[in-house]
């Protein structure tokens, strides 16, 4: 591969977009970056995944951190979770060999599908609840009441504090453990699902689920990368700016986040959802019926 | 837990600049990139201690992913100390099932080659 100082740039500049993009909602940004790298740079696609994947750490390290000092991140939240994605991760790879590829592709644009037009139409349900206190008055169910998942942070643009208690533990851990498996199939870090499951079935505030799944992308990324790092597959020269670029970009998002409504939040995940949905509706179509539709970006 | 992020962040965001840096001042003409595969850790280490640029890469990658991991390590050490069991176990499964899969995923890599 020619390594030009243009080339770098160009990788740089995408590269941030795709880390503020991350960072507002709390995803690692491989949507955005691996049809980057394959489409407009003529990179092969396993290496585009490879990248993509090392440079998800990377914004989870810089969003991860700033959302910790935020105080909008619920580790304990996380952690659960964390046990459900990597164990998913797992059994996620196994499947994989069992099942046709597209069969799991198309199941995954199906449930995308919802979820967008879920997000869609609840986009004024977050400011709603915080009013109503809903949150806060949840009832938990057994998991989450014996782990404790409680949590508040404060809201920037509603300026003030809000308290939720965590319910839904094992629907949640189930859509978790889902999005390890979209982790290992394209190489991306499950950030959009795990937002989606914290929010719609486990009653935590959009906000706090973004700061909780850019804390979390990092660790299920890092075991697909020490696997591409250990075989040498990475190109560390592509890697340096994309790394850099999605650092800067996830630590510029980040201070601005909070101050955002939740409203415009919802509406804008709804729509990287939807075109998630698309690229998975691509993928299975091709694979399965060798029907190509073009890919946007 | 935060300090982790934060110097794993720093730490290979400053190897991965000054890596390209010094790629562009040892090859004023960059056509093809040079290798970064190395046959022993010891070679790599020269490498590195000849401020080879794809060994201060290779350096920054190896710093980034172990942050994560590193952080994993360390939550499990901090609710020990706060004496939150139920969350050892809950952190300690975590350790187990990256352990198994990066077993398993080097195992599959050596079948597959």
């Amino acid at each position: 591969m020619d390594v030009t100082l243009i080339f770098l740039a160009i990788c740089f500049l995408a590269a941030i977009l795709a880390g503020f993009l991350g960072g507002l909602f709390g995803i690692g940004g491989g949507i955005i970056i691996v049809p980057f790298l394959s489409v407009f740079m003529g990179i092969p696609i396993h290496d585009a995944i490879a990248i993509s994947l090392v440079s998800v750490i990377a914004t989870s390290n810089a969003g991860g951190s700033s959302y910790l000092e935020q105080k909008i991140t619920n580790i304990k939240l996380a952690m659960y979770l964390e046990v459900a994605t990597t164990a998913g991760a797992l059994v996620g790879s196994i499947i994989t060999l069992l099942l046709r590829s597209w069969v799991l592709f198309i199941i995954f644009g199906v449930l995308l599908v919802y979820v967008s037009f879920t997000s869609f139409k609840s986009r004024a349900t977050d400011e709603r609840r915080m009013i109503t206190n809903e949150f806060a008055a949840a009832k938990q169910d057994g998991i989450s009441k014996y782990l404790g998942l409680t949590g508040s942070y404060f809201d920037a643009s509603k300026k003030k504090e809000v308290e939720y208690r965590v319910n839904g533990a094992s629907k949640g851990a189930l859509i978790s453990s889902l999005a390890g498996v979209t982790s290992g199939l394209l190489g991306i870090g499950g950030g959009l699902i795990k937002v989606a499951a914290m929010n719609m079935f486990m009653n935590v505030p959009l906000k706090a689920a973004v700061g909780t799944s850019k804390f979390m992308i990092g660790v299920t990324a890092a075991v697909g990368s020490l696997l591409f790092f250990v075989t040498g597959v990475i190109d560390v020269y592509i890697l340096a700016p994309i790394a850099l670029g999605t650092t800067l970009g996830a630590t510029v998002s980040t201070m601005i986040m909070n101050r955002l409504r939740s409203y415009v939040l919802k509406v804008g995940f709804g729509i990287l959802v939807a075109y998630l949905a698309y690229t998975m509706f691509v993928q299975g179509l091709l694979l399965g019926f060798g029907i190509k539709l073009p890919i946007l970006g | 837990m935060y300090s982790v992020l934060v110097v794993g962040m720093i730490a290979s965001s400053i190897l991965f600049a000054s890596g390209l840096i010094l790629f562009f001042v040892q090859n004023p003409n960059p056509m093809q990139a040079e290798m970064t595969h190395y046959s022993s850790f010891r070679e790599f280490v020269q490498q590195l201690m000849l401020l080879r640029a794809s060994a201060i890469l290779v350096l920054a990658t190896i710093i980034l992913i172990a942050t994560p991991i590193t952080r994993v390590l360390i939550s499990v050490v901090v609710f020990a100390v706060n004496r939150d069991l139920k969350f050892v176990l809950v952190t300690g499964i975590v350790v187990l099932i990256l352990l198994v899969s990066m077993v398993l995923g080097y195992l599959w890599n050596l079948s597959i080659s």
